[in-house]
């Protein structure tokens, strides 16, 4: 092993190591106090962050880990992001008390897990990334498990996540029988006459398609949404569905373009499914974790119109659409998390009357990222919509753009109520007063981003060109 | 030109920077958003002053690159047609907010603030040449006019604004698939791919796909403008507003539909557009008799105003559609008359408003004796939206007239028909709110300062529109005559395919 390969492991290992160290930490004699561990744990974040910047593009590790600059920006949205998850369970008023030593390594360990996954050439890694990811997640969702649905939830979560881990290892083995190698390039060169490797793709593409909620494998996204500590639902909800995408995209659109072509049809109607049933289940939603859950459904029918263009401007809104969606999504949660009662989330829609007209900068923060998730220009998620359907009209899915637009429409119609809620004359009781810092941070850059990656796409866009 | 990148984005700086500091500060909230707005309003008639045309008709062009990797670019232009509109928009910005001085009675710095974005909205939709920075503006102005709707409207106002948003929205959104269609047919054609407006004015389309781009554009303005079947979150919108939102509504944003017509539908899709005139010119008969006979029947008159204009819009499509000198002359120059004139209507309904506390005609009556300056300059808009000669209106439904004339008799027979409807109604409502038995006995207190000026000012529009609209037509001889050269570059054989 090369000194270069030690860096290149760099952002790995160190998320992993500090979950570690925190672990060790937790069984030091003395008492450490949640301070220490905190900031111990967002070092360690923040290390990684600046570890990916000594990447040299393009890279590998073995032929395990492709480095390129796709993994070193999902790399660094991750560690950020997670530490802007942690930034948010401290100001989350009904675990405040649970944040023990555990809880942090989990989000460490998951995070180390996701940055595997962006970046796995081997069915193998990407695997143990995915399951890096799954496994603390199950304990993350059941957190604090006296809470209502808590330990519900987690099973729940850790039974359809094994579930899609099952389909997920059935393709992989398929994909071993056909090519009798694992490696994303070598399966590349006999992909074309390899006639069960399309099988073994849609295999692992239904595992996928459970682990981000697509139509019609989407049934857990609401229950789970609701039964998980606000902070955690964001981490699934924005990060966690990121890094499963955009190992997607890795697969399909970098490695295995032959592929990618075969199955077009079937992602046009996922994409199709997907958009219909989310929106339309969303639209009397009541209860504000659900509606997101199932307008997430949605999006992920936006990405998948993208995907299903087949075309390289489809690859690069699909990346851009995943990036703009996390952080729309983080945004949104912030909010939720800043909102909350002392014991338990405000869900109802009821709760947040006029919650808006008292907290200005938490509604209007919450508003601008609705808005983005409606794709309202000019923020950042009308130009991925603007992206993914035009390159759906350039291959020609003219049907499907049309389709994918009036759900657009129809979803302006649940993002305004939320927004009409939160603006209304009647108050809800509000409760406890509102003193957390970190969410508000939150909401602030996340507001920045929608609005700067709205205005100047080709910041994102530019990073992912090919020098 | 950097000088219209300071038009668009003087109000939204001025939303800014009043939303930030102007909470429970009312009156200096009042103050800046009138200091904004003249700041504007000058600024337009600065750059009416210094233009002169290029040899295409633009007098200022700006051209910044904006995503290249797209071909998108922050392209802005200004000629004849645009100008007039953004002089009409400057001049209803100090109006507004001179009407909601007091009739807003909460938050007014979020009020002024979403106002001066939906001013930016609109200009912007009038100076955009790039598509997708049109469609920015052309969505940008929904959303603060959706909070104009619904936070400071009248009892139904939540309604009103969810139909608007979603009525609008719809439309555009199909415009939106039809801009990316044109986009990527005129990267095939020519391997530039861009939204550049002059240069998909080159493009050379196939008559199908043209005709299913022009309706998808079609859709999104006629809901804006509206036309007749899908008009029906006009009322509601118009009745349910603030003042100043009514204001803007009628004032400006069925103006931008019109103008998309103008700028996009006809000059992109020069021969599916003439395959479509006799029916969009049946759509705009259509709304010309619909709008006057169903505002015969309103009791409330904001409702019967609001009718009134899917009337005077139905003169405006006519006009564009009729395609000839007379009729885009009138089209325009009625655009503009019918925004000052309804602007000016909209503010005298809210002021009667707030001294009676109704805006229903059986409960008024009588009160020219005791409001006479308010029921004198009433009197003057409702002869100018009824088109009397010397008066705003009339020249542009003159012209109209004459236009459609030499196209269809009949059509121009059914036009003139309409305006008869309308002196009737405008008549009726004169009558049934000022003249009369007064019915309610309280202190009136007739315009004070502040409303005459207002009225004043737009009433001197009304009058220059209508005594010497020469200044206003010389801008519109360029891009008019443009409009009719696109027309007669359309081979003969295609015409009346659809007759």
């Amino acid at each position: 092993m090369h000194s270069a390969d030690l860096i290149n492991l760099l952002p790995y290992l160190l998320p992993a190591t500090g979950g570690l160290v925190i672990l060790i930490l937790s069984i030091w004699p003395k008492r450490v106090s949640t301070r220490f561990l905190s900031t111990t744990a967002l070092t360690f974040l923040l290390l990684g962050a600046t570890a990916t910047l000594l990447w040299q593009v393009p890279g590998a590790v073995g032929s395990l880990l492709v480095i390129d600059e796709i993994s070193r920006i999902f790399t660094l949205f991750f560690m950020l992001g997670a530490a802007a998850i942690m930034l948010l369970s401290f100001g989350y008023a009904p675990i405040r008390n649970e944040l023990h030593e555990e809880y942090l390594s989990l989000i460490l360990f998951a995070t180390s897990g996701m940055a595997l996954l962006v970046s796995s050439n081997n069915l193998v890694s990407a695997f143990v990334g995915l399951e890096m990811l799954a496994v603390p997640l199950y304990a993350l969702i059941a957190w604090q498990p006296t809470r209502y649905g808590a330990i519900e939830g987690g099973i729940k979560y850790a039974v359809l996540a094994s579930f899609a881990a099952a389909f997920f290892l059935y393709g992989v083995a398929l994909a071993y029988a056909s090519g009798g190698t694992l490696d994303l390039a070598e399966l590349n060169t006999i992909a074309s006459s390899a006639s069960l490797l399309p099988v073994a793709i849609t295999l692992i593409l239904i595992g996928i398609g459970f682990k981000v909620a697509l139509a019609p494998f989407h049934m857990w996204a609401p229950d789970i949404y609701q039964a998980a500590p606000s902070p955690i639902t964001a981490l699934f909800a924005s990060l966690s569905k990121a890094a499963t995408l955009v190992f997607l995209i890795r697969l399909l659109c970098l490695q295995l373009p032959l592929i990618w072509e075969a199955l077009l049809p079937l992602l046009w109607g996922i994409a199709l499914i997907s958009m219909i049933v989310g929106n339309l289940l969303a639209l009397h939603q009541q209860n504000l974790k659900r509606l997101l859950a199932y307008s997430s459904v949605a999006h992920l029918g936006y990405i998948l119109v993208a995907l299903s263009a087949g075309n390289s401007a489809g690859r690069d809104a699909a990346i851009y659409y995943a990036v703009t969606l996390a952080i729309m999504n983080l945004g949104v949660f912030a909010v939720i998390v800043a909102f909350t009662r002392r014991d338990q989330d405000r869900e109802n829609l009821t709760d947040y009357r006029g919650l808006g007209r008292r907290y200005p900068v938490l509604g209007i923060g919450m508003g601008i990222c609705l808005l983005a998730l409606a794709g309202l220009p000019p923020t950042a998620g009308f130009m991925a919509k603007l992206f993914a359907f035009g390159a759906a009209i350039e291959a020609g899915n003219v049907i499907l753009a049309i389709v994918a637009v009036i759900n657009t429409a129809l979803a302006f119609f649940y993002y305004l109520r939320v927004i009409g809620v939160l603006f209304s004359e009647e108050e809800t009781a509000v409760g406890t007063s509102l003193t957390a810092q970190g969410p508000l941070m939150v909401i602030i850059i996340a507001m920045i981003l929608v609005i700067g990656l709205g205005i100047f796409p080709q910041w994102l866009l530019g990073l992912l060109e090919p020098p | 030109m950097y000088w219209l990148s300071v038009l668009i984005f003087l109000p939204v700086l001025g939303a800014l920077w009043i939303g930030v500091i102007g909470r429970n500060k009312t009156d200096f909230t009042r103050w800046a958003a009138l200091a904004v707005t003249s700041t504007e309003l000058l600024i337009a008639l600065g750059l009416w002053w210094n233009a002169a045309p290029n040899a295409e008709g633009y007098y200022y062009l700006m051209r910044v690159p904006w995503i290249p990797a797209m071909g998108i670019q922050f392209l802005l232009g200004m000629d004849g047609i645009s100008l007039l509109l953004v002089l009409l928009t400057a001049l209803l910005g100090p109006v507004a907010v001179l009407v909601s001085w007091h009739a807003i009675k909460q938050n007014w710095s979020a009020f002024a603030a979403l106002l001066l974005a939906t001013q930016t909205g609109i200009m912007g939709v009038f100076l955009s040449l790039d598509l997708v920075l049109f469609y920015v503006f052309w969505e940008l102005m929904l959303v603060p006019m959706y909070f104009l709707i619904g936070l400071w409207g009248h009892e139904r106002r939540l309604y009103a604004a969810y139909k608007f948003f979603l009525f609008t929205l719809t439309g555009s959104l199909l415009m939106l698939i039809a801009i990316l269609g044109l986009y990527f047919i005129h990267g095939e054609q020519t391997g530039i791919y861009t939204f550049d407006y002059f240069e998909l004015l080159q493009i050379n389309l196939p008559g199908k796909t043209e005709l299913w781009l022009m309706l998808g554009f079609f859709v999104a303005f006629a809901v804006k403008i509206p036309l007749f079947p899908i008009h029906s979150w006009l009322p509601d919108a118009h009745t349910e507003a603030p003042t100043a939102g009514s204001i803007f509504l009628a004032g400006l944003l069925l103006k931008t539909g019109a103008y998309g017509l103008l700028r996009f539908c006809l000059p992109l899709f020069p021969e599916a557009s003439l395959d479509f005139a006799p029916i969009g010119m049946t759509l705009g008969v259509i709304g010309i008799l619909y709008g006057a006979l169903l505002a015969l029947v309103q009791e409330d008159m904001k409702r019967l105003i609001a009718y009134s204009s899917i009337s005077h819009l139905g003169f405006v499509v006519f006009g564009i559609y009729a395609w000839n000198q007379e009729g885009l002359n009138g089209a325009v120059l009625l655009m503009l008359a019918h925004g000052v004139t309804t602007g000016a209507m909209f503010a005298m309904i809210g002021m009667l408003q707030e001294r009676s506390g109704t805006r229903l005609l059986t409960q008024l009556g009588g009160l020219l004796s005791p409001l006479p300056r308010l029921a004198s300059l009433l009197l003057l808009f409702t002869l100018s939206a009824m088109s009397m000669p010397g008066l705003a209106n009339f020249i542009g439904e003159f012209l109209v007239l004459a236009g459609v004339f030499q196209i269809s008799a009949g059509f121009a027979f059914a036009g003139a028909l309409g305006i008869i409807t309308g002196v009737v109604y405008l008549l009726w409502m004169y009558q049934r709110a000022m003249l009369g038995e007064i019915t309610v006995q309280r202190l009136w207190t007739d315009l004070n300062r502040r409303e005459t000026v207002l009225l004043g000012a737009l009433a001197l529009a009304v009058l220059w529109l209508g005594l010497y609209p020469a200044p206003f037509l010389d801008n519109l001889q360029i891009p008019v005559t443009a409009l009719i050269e696109a027309k007669n570059a359309v081979p003969t054989g295609s015409i009346n395919a659809l007759r």
